[in-house]
């Protein structure tokens, strides 16, 4: 708790150091010039918890690319027949095979990005 | 809890999970000039090693963010960092034992305002170190007695003793002001 004495010896240094601040008549310039310096010498942050948002994001794709395979096990082991007798019939195969390959496709690249993310870290 | 705190809370809770650079400019526009000020006070008024500590410093907040506690006043433990750099930095260069001699100016009976404040500022350049960090912390950085032993690891007791000195410097100036 501050003392009225306290509170004289605080006014009184704060204008003695304010004299030598205003000696700078640019010191605003220069304070944002070194915000700015300060800003650019940014190293990148190591975050050494284990749950990061990077390592939610990551988790909860692949529990979808999972729960999806498990869901869709059929119309992917589908999508692997069709696509083997691609190879060897050229027989097109279904336009909702085509689909859910796709969906599982895209969730399983979505992971691996997420995964690169998290690495990055 | 005040605006400012729920304030800042917001920011470094912003870096802390989003890495948001936006948000450490305004923190950093909030204390950039009392930490600048600091280190103006304890380097004898060196501007280029101040803005090289208020850097580091400032660096060294950014990177170890994650590790405040909230258990101090993020001005403390800000402070604190700005303390251990200073310190850092004389162990560094070894000239902390130059800076040791304590010699208050001399008084002259008659003199202006801006002689005054002339006086008092080569006061705080002239005190010892501790006496300089404990008036700097304490009365212009408005830490109380228990923050500023927080930052520099001091008891309660050398503090309000080096307080006490260096009030007793301030009075031997026989100042117009009188407290």
């Amino acid at each position: 708790m501050m003392t009225e004495e306290d509170k004289k010896i605080g006014a009184l240094l704060r204008n003695a150091t304010q004299t030598t601040a205003s000696k700078e008549a640019n010191q605003a310039t220069r304070q944002r010039r070194q915000r700015e310096r300060i800003m650019r010498s940014l190293p990148k942050r190591l975050d050494n918890r284990l749950i990061t948002p990077n390592f939610i994001m990551m988790m909860a794709v692949w529990i979808i690319v999972i729960a999806f395979a498990t869901l869709m096990q059929h119309e992917l082991l589908m999508g692997y027949k069709a696509l083997r007798d691609f190879f060897s019939t050229q027989e097109p195969p279904e336009t909702t095979t085509i689909a859910w390959c796709g969906a599982f496709v895209v969730f399983v690249v979505f992971g691996l990005f997420e995964t690169w993310q998290y690495s990055e870290e | 809890m005040n605006n400012r705190t729920i304030e800042e809370f917001r920011w470094i809770s912003r870096i802390v999970l989003w890495n948001d650079r936006r948000a450490f400019e305004k923190l950093l526009e909030r204390y950039q000039p009392q930490v600048n000020r600091f280190f103006l006070l304890h380097t004898h008024g060196d501007e280029s090693l101040s803005d090289d500590l208020t850097q580091e410093t400032f660096i060294k907040v950014w990177l170890q963010l994650s590790s405040f506690k909230m258990l101090s006043s993020f001005s403390t433990w800000l402070y604190r960092i700005a303390y251990n750099e200073y310190m850092l930095h004389c162990r560094r260069h070894r000239d902390h034992e130059s800076l040791e001699h304590h010699e208050v100016p001399e008084e002259t009976p008659v003199r202006g305002k801006a002689e005054e404040q002339e006086l008092i500022q080569r006061l705080l350049y002239e005190l010892s170190p501790p006496e300089r960090t404990c008036l700097t912390l304490f009365y212009l950085e408005e830490q109380s007695i228990k923050q500023i032993a927080k930052i520099t690891g001091w008891a309660e007791g050398t503090i309000k003793s080096h307080l006490s000195r260096g009030r007793e410097s301030l009075r031997k100036l026989n100042l117009k002001e009188t407290f």
